[in-house]
């Protein structure tokens, strides 16, 4: 069997690394933009390509609820849901990740109501920033399918066992065709590991209740531990990339995507699908002699400090693009930026965009605007600044 | 050289132009070329204007914001000239393929290359229909496939082969051969 590449969606990307992981249980409930993910998983299942189980719940909360109980059987579990959807499935959510049960699932972002509105921003993705959800974002659908399959690998290590969410922004990601190459389903089976080797946290022989009451101080120490799991996971995540770069040729090794910031002293940081049109920026600036580089944060949590201190260390401006934004503080990503900056003790010039959210586009040419007004120092650096389709508003 | 290819589509709802991007998506990817096809979602529903986009390139497209600037607009509908602007951003010289008759008059002010498919005729007389309704898009991607020139017919042929049962996929066949028949490159 040679490899095949087909013109997918980022939902339909999904669906195919589910179907290459030989997910066993997909508990899920529609809603748009996420719907086509569970259809497709649904078809497979339907034609006898796909050997699991679509438990059909009555709503995102009951469909985190069956996921739990059955990861937690030590059954391979995968759902998807979006906006509103994640916000319902929400005390769930925390829960399977203090339970530490290695659930996989695909989160569309999609901006939340009211008014209501179906296109993307990251607000409810960033909702789950501390959960202990092991989050990435991906700009394209071929790092959709590539990291759904890694996402198992790493979240059954024994070593990880945390959920891990893929996230990417509604529509120009989730329903945009394009081609993506997939491995053969040998090559998947023989990356992966068995489901069977996942520890069962629950066993029908052995009846024992989990959850209950704990004393404070140990409680405490559960907390910890799972604190030191999620940053030691960059470990795990840098593995799994580095050998699924070696069977497929994308490598995923590093929790971040560096794009020309060898030499640059400007640096664009963001992430998801306005990536793209920020690497574009970089090129256009640069053949106007500009030295201008563009990160994109694949590995949101755990947070990529390291990568930032060293990009720190060699540039003089970082612009940082949040597509959601920590009301009545700024944006999210730029505070995530900002607090690594600090404690690493680097003193540089950085710059808090708001840009994208509810739905608007974020094109090359702003990021261009962004970069000459910065330079002209017309932008201020100790505030948000939000732009509008190339306007500051 | 690079070759970089912009498609902006109008139609309205019902009349698959997301299908038609996506499966001229396939046909150029299998040639070697990069693509995307990014649809356009609101309050969708039949009959209302919607849009669709096409990229296509020789190298990686990373970009996917909306097309501002197109080098060919598609129109499905040309009433849909009386509701919208379907030429706006088209560039200098841009081809503008549009389902209509020899008598429908298109007015453009600039030196954009209009091309007239009767689409709606095309697809009736090669059968196809769906719940009666000629399947407009595809006549209209024969004349773009035509004007690209950057996918064989054997290649069209196999992509629609793969995707339709014997009989229909001969239909719509015959009704991209029949546009492409209409474009003269020139």
């Amino acid at each position: 069997m040679s490899r095949t590449k087909l013109v997918l969606t980022g939902n339909y990307a999904s669906a195919y690394a589910v179907l290459h992981s030989k997910v066993e249980i997909v508990p899920a409930y529609p809603i748009t933009p996420q719907t086509t993910i569970v259809e497709k998983i649904d078809e497979f299942i339907e034609t006898g390509m796909l050997d699991a189980t679509m438990v059909r719940v009555e709503s995102e909360h009951s469909a985190m609820a069956v996921a739990i109980g059955a990861s937690a059987v030590g059954v391979r579990t995968y759902t998807a849901t979006s906006s509103h959807g994640l916000l319902y499935m929400y005390e769930n959510l925390w829960w399977a990740a203090n339970a530490r049960l290695p659930i996989v699932a695909t989160f569309v972002t999609r901006t939340l109501g009211p008014p209501w509105n179906i296109w993307s921003d990251h607000q409810d993705f960033m909702t789950l920033r501390d959960s202990g959800w092991i989050l990435f974002m991906v700009k394209d659908a071929q790092e959709a399918y590539d990291l759904t399959i890694q996402a198992f690998k790493i979240a059954e290590n024994p070593d990880v066992r945390l959920p891990v969410g893929i996230a990417y922004d509604a529509f120009v990601i989730s329903h945009t065709a394009e081609p993506v190459e997939l491995l053969t389903q040998e090559e998947a089976d023989k990356f992966l590991p068995s489901p069977r080797a996942i520890q069962p946290l629950l066993d029908v022989d052995k009846p024992y209740s989990i959850g209950n009451l704990p004393r404070a101080d140990y409680h405490y120490i559960l907390r910890k531990n799972l604190w030191e799991n999620i940053l030691d996971a960059k470990k795990a995540i840098r593995e799994v990339g580095r050998e699924y770069g070696e069977l497929s040729g994308r490598d995923y090794s590093s929790l971040v995507e560096e794009y020309k910031c060898e030499d640059a002293d400007t640096v664009f940081i963001s992430m998801g699908a306005m990536a793209g049109e920020g690497m574009d920026a970089v090129d256009k600036l640069r053949d106007k002699g500009y030295k201008v580089g563009h990160l994109t944060i694949r590995t949101y949590r755990p947070f990529p400090d390291h990568e930032i201190k060293t990009i720190a260390e060699n540039a003089k401006r970082l612009i940082v693009f949040s597509r959601a934004l920590s009301n009545g503080k700024g944006g999210i990503l730029y505070d995530d930026i900002a607090s690594t900056l600090y404690r690493e003790g680097q003193r540089i010039e950085t710059y808090d965009i708001i840009a994208g959210l509810a739905g608007t586009e974020v094109s090359e040419e702003d990021f261009m605007k962004i970069y000459y007004d910065t330079r002209s120092g017309k932008l201020d650096t100790g505030k948000s600044i939000f732009i509008r389709r190339g306007e500051y508003v | 050289m690079t070759y970089k290819v912009e498609i902006r589509w109008h139609g309205r709802g019902g009349h698959g132009l997301v299908s038609t991007s996506n499966l001229l998506c396939e046909m150029v990817v299998r040639k070697g070329y990069y693509a995307q096809s990014i649809p356009i979602f609101g309050a969708e529903r039949r009959g209302a204007p919607t849009q669709v986009f096409t990229r296509i390139s020789d190298s990686p497209i990373r970009k996917r914001s909306e097309i501002k600037n197109p080098d060919i607009v598609i129109v499905t509908d040309p009433s849909l000239f009386n509701i919208i602007d379907p030429l706006h951003g088209l560039v200098d010289k841009g081809i503008v393929i549009v389902n209509a008759n020899e008598s429908t008059e298109i007015s453009s002010e600039n030196n954009f290359k209009i091309i007239k498919v009767n689409a709606v005729e095309i697809s009736l007389e090669s059968g196809l229909t769906v719940g009666g309704i000629p399947v407009v898009t595809i006549p209209l991607m024969g004349a773009l496939l035509k004007i690209l020139g950057i996918v064989d017919l054997k290649t069209v042929e196999e992509v629609i082969r793969e995707r339709w049962r014997p009989e229909i996929a001969e239909r719509n066949i015959k009704a991209l051969k029949m546009a492409s028949e209409v474009v003269e490159i020139g």
